[in-house]
């Protein structure tokens, strides 16, 4: 066998050469039969390749560079930060700082007994571990109904987003009741989330059946799938793992953009926060990037400012208005 | 359906770090550990079997552990030392630690971390072409190198940023024993 470091060596001479931007179809063909040619060499190739596309998360912002990136003389690579590089790296910063001082979100070491309502306030979060060993993650303004018996387990959503984590119990099939729809689950990860008419499914490990109430229409999502269901009846699509972890960043109190519009950001917030956010149209057109504590409002009005010039001006009570000065 | 690439990399890659932790705990040279977590992931990735997330990692610990003793076997002296740590290769319950998937955060920070340690040069080119995007041969008219010169930190770039964020480097942990001194050829 090629020892492991000649191997790694051969594969990132391969990676590095169809990185280039002359790559034919003789190379690939090559580069198949050296793939073919040993497992070992097939792995160091994912190996190499799993954590250089990962690196693409380093990539912190779309505009082109400013000229000078690199310091020639240490050949030492600097980042020319834009205003929304520099607002996503403060986020960064900020968004460590605060989970740091966060850390551990109590939760109460009792288990629900049947048919129990539950409810979060605006801003709230709450650990919910039930009596079959499934958990429950209620993310803010959400309120549900739990109750276990000996042949279902079903809760009753009214409003709001939760995680599920279900525990695995093939006789008690565990349904989430939202919005006209029955998510069925039986030993899964999922989240439901409940906006307007429809909602939104997010599934991160096993299955989940959406079913349609009114006609018991049934649509299959699978982990690593989106669904977004409403009166027309459920839409699945593949989220990557960076959209995943984005659309449950809440439960670790962190809302996650990536070039999303103010006025979207902005409604995420307000989900969050009693003083409720409006975006006037000189600063609608910007898009935000980076992960932020969803409570921290002042910390994202603070970046605003720095980033965009974007200021918040008092309009009545709790409530601010975003203007670019 | 989940593929085995998927799996592997999903599941297996990210016990990296603990599994060259737990090689080195018996095979004190990096060359040999590399050699030997290169067979333990060839041996997983042929058995084709995809495991759901407890029981990945205990099929990869118990196929690292089988090789281990294959190997120690196959060594003609063996001191009582090997087998001393050998011993300490049972897995208990309790050091196993719970799955953790990384989060998004989580993996940023290794990402930078690893980037940091990149050498100067290397770093340099990961930052023209990964970062800024350019291209292979507006990368070398910047730093006034030859494109070969890219290609090799490129690939260079791609080893340590692997190592690094998958723990590969890993120093062997605090064992309960002293580690191995002399090792039986």
């Amino acid at each position: 066998m090629t020892s492991a470091s000649q191997t790694e060596r051969e594969a990132a001479e391969w990676l590095a050469r169809r990185e280039s931007g002359t790559w034919s179809g003789a190379d690939q063909a090559a580069l198949d039969r050296w793939i073919a040619a040993a497992t070992a060499n097939r792995i160091a190739l994912l190996r190499l390749e799993t954590v250089w596309r990962k690196s693409d998360l380093l990539r912190d912002g779309p505009e082109p560079p400013a000229s000078d990136a690199v310091d020639q003389a240490g050949g030492r690579y600097r980042a020319i930060l834009s205003p929304l590089r520099r607002l996503r790296r403060a986020a960064l910063g900020a968004a460590m700082a605060a989970a740091a001082v966060a850390g551990v979100i109590l939760y109460p070491s009792w288990s629900p007994t049947p048919a129990e309502a539950y409810a979060t306030p605006v801003g709230g979060f709450q650990k919910l571990p039930l009596a079959d060993g499934s958990r429950v993650d209620l993310n803010t303004d959400t309120k549900l109904a739990v109750s276990l018996t000996a042949s279902e387990r079903t809760i009753r959503m009214e409003q709001g987003e939760a995680f599920f984590e279900v525990a695995k119990d093939r006789k008690r099939p565990f349904t989430v009741r939202a919005g006209g729809y029955r998510v069925v689950a039986v030993g899964t990860a999922f989240a439901v989330r409940m906006e307007g008419e429809g909602l939104d499914v997010a599934v991160t490990e096993g299955t989940v059946r959406v079913v349609r109430e009114a006609d018991n229409v049934t649509t299959l999502v699978l982990a690593g799938q989106t669904a977004v269901a409403d009166r027309r009846g459920p839409v699945v699509r593949p989220a990557g793992i960076d959209e995943l972890d984005a659309t449950l960043a809440w439960r670790d109190g962190m809302l996650v953009f990536s070039e999303s519009l103010l006025g979207d950001v902005v409604a995420e917030f307000n989900r969050y926060n009693r003083r409720q956010l409006r975006v006037e149209p000189s600063a609608a057109g910007v898009r935000v990037d980076g992960r932020f504590k969803a409570t921290n409002l002042e910390g994202f009005l603070r970046l605003l400012e720095q980033g965009f010039g974007i200021r918040a001006a008092p309009a009545g009570d709790d409530a601010l208005v975003l203007r670019r000065s | 359906m989940q593929t085995t690439e998927q799996w592997f990399i999903e599941q297996v890659l990210p016990l990296e770090g603990e599994l060259t932790r737990y090689l080195l705990r018996v095979l004190s040279d990096k060359a040999e550990m590399e050699d030997l977590r290169q067979e333990v992931y060839v041996r997983v990735y042929e058995s084709g079997t995809i495991r759901q997330r407890p029981a990945t990692r205990y099929f990869v610990f118990a196929v690292a552990r089988n090789l281990l003793i294959d190997r120690l076997r196959r060594q003609r002296v063996v001191t009582i030392d090997s087998f001393a740590n050998l011993e300490s290769l049972h897995l208990r319950s309790d050091e196993v630690p719970a799955d953790r998937v990384l989060s998004g955060r989580q993996e940023l920070a290794r990402l930078e971390t690893a980037l940091n340690d990149l050498p100067p040069k290397c770093r340099a080119v990961f930052g023209l072409r990964k970062i800024e995007g350019l291209s292979q041969r507006e990368a070398a008219r910047r730093l006034g190198v030859t494109e070969s010169t890219i290609e090799k930190q490129t690939g260079k770039a791609m080893r340590l940023l692997a190592n690094s964020f998958l723990g590969a480097n890993a120093e062997p942990a605090p064992a309960s024993l002293p580690p191995l001194g002399a090792r039986a050829r």
